[in-house]
């Protein structure tokens, strides 16, 4: 069995070359190394910046992109399986949903899979969702944060909206507000009520993570 | 005053059609399509098309918002002109809006299927590279919340040598084939203006394109 940095190595080298039998091995020997779930995430993160890196050079395809998430989503089911606690399993449930006027789900399922894998309860509501289905879900399944996705120009506006409406309902302060997606971008929090912006899916796990722990504590 | 146009090679058949019909021969600086999957590329390749053109009065760009790529950009001496439109398809569909009723749609026109990184290359080069099962799992996900194939008829391309091409995507990934009419009036307003700034962004020589401008007509 190759030893901790080896096997760290191993692992972003595997995202990073889409080998799914390597990300599997690697994964699997990490965790017999009782490796921190933390360390684990830092490796599929820079695997997938290089990832990232080489479809901005043309060596890379979307089908490649798709392809790396589904991967990541591979390890963290591992990670999750050999670590499901009554604490790890079930941090809560955890809403997500591309906004009104957009169907652009990639991101946002490759991130859903990427909570689900890592104990989330994950509501998936799905592509192109009125602000109302929010809002009705946030009373429905109470989560504690709320993701929303856009791609398009205009999830922006529906983004606002959406944020609007769970204000209207006097839901605002029961959740945390993360966006994500082509559409934004950080100068958008001056313009929009919403709570934090993720830059890419593994970014979106941290963020959410944190936020559960600052919660927790 | 001398214009430019920045034209983008996906809609080449609409701008030629429309700078035809308008009578105008103005300059034409093509960008390739495959620099739009990657925001921050396509950004500074427009910012090197507007510095190296300081002998222009004015740049008409005939391309949308491209995913707010355009947002950064700083005029030269040049006025820098864009419709108000997020994307090439609402471009193409004259709104925002008109593009909105078809949402659930994967669009095509003869422009996209000629470029380098179109879906059908990206298929065959997944078959090849990851085989059969994968590339279903994986083009699953892309397609996930796609209904139909819409194939643009803006009128300026072989609509009856096209239409193979887009059934054969349609049948791969099982969706629907529609094909959907729409004009280029929007390219010929562009191109002869006036400029209302309801339908058009104007950025004034020396000012920045911010966030805030690029609000979108529908």
């Amino acid at each position: 069995m190759p030893d901790t940095e080896t096997a760290r190595d191993g692992l972003i080298d595997a995202i990073t070359r889409l080998d799914d039998g390597r990300v599997r091995f690697f994964t699997d020997t990490l965790i017999k190394k009782g490796c921190a779930s933390r360390e684990i995430h830092c490796c599929l993160s820079q695997g997938l910046e290089h990832v990232k890196n080489l479809f901005e050079k043309g060596e890379y395809f979307i089908a490649d992109l798709i392809y790396s998430g589904m991967l990541c989503h591979l390890s963290l089911s591992l990670l999750t399986d050999s670590r499901r606690t009554p604490e790890t399993a079930h941090k809560g449930p955890i809403l997500i949903g591309v906004v009104e006027k957009d169907i652009h789900n990639i991101g946002k399922d490759i991130v859903a899979g990427l909570l689900s894998a890592d104990g989330f309860d994950v509501i998936d509501l799905g592509s192109n969702v009125k602000p109302r289905a929010f809002v009705e879900a946030i009373f429905s399944y109470s989560p504690a944060l709320v993701l929303m996705s856009g791609m398009m120009h205009f999830a922006r506006e529906s983004m606002k909206e959406t944020i609007e409406a769970i204000r209207a309902a006097g839901l605002r302060d029961r959740v945390f507000i993360l966006l994500g997606g082509g559409c934004v971008d950080p100068s958008i929090l001056s313009r929009m009520d919403a709570d934090a912006v993720a830059s890419d899916s593994i970014d979106t796990l941290n963020l959410c993570n944190e936020y559960i722990s600052r919660r927790r504590s | 005053m001398d214009t430019l146009v920045i034209g983008c090679r996906t809609t080449e058949n609409e701008l030629l059609a429309a700078m035809e019909a308008c009578s105008l021969r103005y300059d034409i600086s093509w960008i390739e399509a495959g620099l739009h999957n990657v925001k921050k590329k396509l950004n500074q390749t427009l910012q090197e098309r507007i510095d190296a053109s300081p002998d222009y009065g004015r740049i008409l760009f005939a391309t949308g918002f491209c995913g707010n790529a355009v947002c950064g950009l700083t005029a030269g001496k040049a006025e820098l002109v864009f419709p108000r439109v997020d994307d090439c398809v609402s471009f193409l569909f004259g709104s925002c809006r008109k593009k909105l009723l078809w949402n659930d749609s994967y669009f095509l026109t003869e422009g996209w299927l000629k470029g380098e990184t179109n879906i059908w290359r990206e298929y065959r080069r997944s078959l090849e590279k990851y085989g059969e099962a994968k590339t279903r799992q994986i083009f699953q996900v892309l397609f996930a919340h796609y209904r139909r194939i819409a194939l643009l008829d803006t009128g300026c391309y072989d609509l009856d040598g096209t239409l193979p091409g887009a059934k054969q995507i349609a049948d791969a990934f099982s969706l629907d084939l529609k094909v959907l009419p729409v004009s280029p009036d929007y390219f010929r307003a562009l191109l002869t203006g006036p400029w209302d700034p309801a339908r058009f962004l104007v950025v004034r020589p020396g000012e920045t394109v911010t966030g805030a401008d690029l609000a979108v007509t529908y």
